[in-house]
């Protein structure tokens, strides 16, 4: 009896509780969002998004839509805070200033919000461009393109919510079916293998195999990319791109597969014919130097 | 006189097979843009009774929406995914009891605009409907058709 007590006590709770540690572990880490404003490349993008009261409501409305499929967005404004004026000025590119908000809020997928207003004797109108970006390799996850019908009114706020509501669930459904795409052909890598300054080495380097160092490369890709998928972006005597290598997201016992998994198992490999490597991972954007 | 009820009888009968063939058609279109989460669709339905063809109209609606999607609407895309036909093929019984018993619950408004049964060219009935497109979403993710959003 002191047996079946014990067991219900301790055995049903581990038993129900591992279950739900377990399903924790397996489920699958989440790219994190972030919605930003348009700017080109010589216009301040905290500028244009406090001075912009429509590409405000327009992300607003953008991250709403997001939450409404259960999918919280990393805030814009916050980060920008924390990338502080002095750095900010710092960077005179605000290409760059892009480009630091992005490594900086950790964003695996940014989403640029665009208003134009459109005057015209026929009434006006508003148009909203949705563009989805992968941080680290750059493809585009969605694009949504609407102009709202003309009406002779200076509301444009309300031409604005009125467009991105009716845009959301494709602009949604277009970046859920790239997901699809990744849970079914693996998640993308970018891969940089370069040659440090003042190595002895470079891309024709013969190996203990009796290939080259760049042959060797390629094969190990080849054969640990997701099915065999990778593109080469180029091939010099001192470096070798990828600029797309698609990785499984989980590995074989349904855990989270991480890049830097990946880049250890290619350091892993590369040590045993005896070159040495440093990695600098950023999200999915990997950067190997030959020693 | 007994020739002409003769051809008359045929012409009935012809007219009575054109329209009590259920069928599968593209005929759904989008019928105003609607904000997130709703779609308007008008849907035609072929059937000889008013009740079959206006169910074969709402059958068809919805077919459209999870297999191939609705072009100029919010569901462009088919809201079974990339592989819809597969996943449709795949969960055949669930989609059976699904069109049996849970469609009226996501329309929200319904009207029929034409009922014509003696029509031997087009659909019998034409239907629009604003269909909660949200709430079908959830229940396929929560019966595990689909995934959620996300990877």
């Amino acid at each position: 009896m002191r047996h079946i007590i014990l067991f219900i006590c301790t055995g049903l709770p581990l038993y129900f509780f591992g279950g739900l540690i377990l399903k924790a572990q397996n489920s699958v880490i989440q790219p994190k969002i972030m919605v930003i404003p348009y700017s080109k490349s010589n216009q301040n993008m905290m500028q244009t998004f406090e001075s912009n009261d429509l590409v405000r409501l327009a992300i607003s409305k953008v991250k709403s839509g997001f939450e409404s499929r259960n999918f919280p967005t990393v805030d814009f404004v916050s980060n920008m805070k924390m990338l502080s004026n002095d750095q900010a000025m710092e960077i005179e590119n605000q290409t760059s200033i892009k480009q630091q908000l992005i490594e900086m809020s950790g964003a695996d997928i940014y989403v640029e919000v665009e208003t134009t207003v459109n005057r015209s004797s026929g009434g006006n109108s508003v148009t909203v461009i949705l563009s989805a970006y992968d941080a680290y390799t750059s493809m585009t996850m969605s694009n949504e393109t609407g102009v709202s019908d003309r009406f002779y009114t200076e509301s444009f706020e309300k031409l604005v919510m009125k467009k991105v509501d009716e845009m959301m669930d494709n602009f949604l459904n277009t970046m859920n079916s790239r997901f699809e795409d990744i849970r079914l052909n693996g998640k993308s890598l970018f891969l940089n293998v370069g040659i440090r300054e003042g190595s002895e080495k470079d891309m024709d380097f013969e190996t203990k195999d009796g290939q080259s160092l760049s042959e060797i490369i390629e094969s190990w890709v080849e054969a640990n990319s997701f099915n065999g998928s990778y593109h080469i972006q180029g091939v010099t005597k001192s470096k070798i791109i990828f600029n797309e290598i698609r990785i499984p997201v989980k590995d074989a016992n349904g855990n989270n597969y991480k890049s830097s998994q990946f880049v250890a198992a290619l350091r892993k490999y590369l040590s045993g014919q005896d070159i040495e490597t440093e990695r600098d991972i950023q999200g999915n954007r990997i950067f190997i130097s030959i020693l | 006189m007994k020739n002409v009820i003769i051809v008359l009888f045929l012409i009935f009968s012809g007219l009575m097979y054109s329209c009590s063939t259920k069928k599968l058609s593209g005929e759904t279109i989008s019928a105003k843009e609607k904000p997130q989460g709703l779609i308007e669709v008008t849907s035609k339905g072929y059937g000889s009774l008013k009740s079959e063809s206006v169910n074969n109209a709402v059958h068809n609606a919805f077919t459209n929406i999870l297999v191939y999607g609705i072009p100029q609407s919010n569901q462009k895309r088919p809201l079974l995914g990339n592989q819809a036909v597969q996943v449709f093929e795949r969960n055949k019984k669930y989609f059976d009891k699904f069109f049996k018993n849970d469609l009226s619950s996501f329309i929200l408004n319904q009207k029929v605009l034409s009922f014509n049964p003696t029509n031997i060219t087009e659909a019998s009935s034409e239907v629009w409907m604003e269909i909660n497109l949200d709430a079908l979403r959830r229940k396929l993710e929560n019966d595990k058709i689909i995934s959620t959003f996300g990877l």
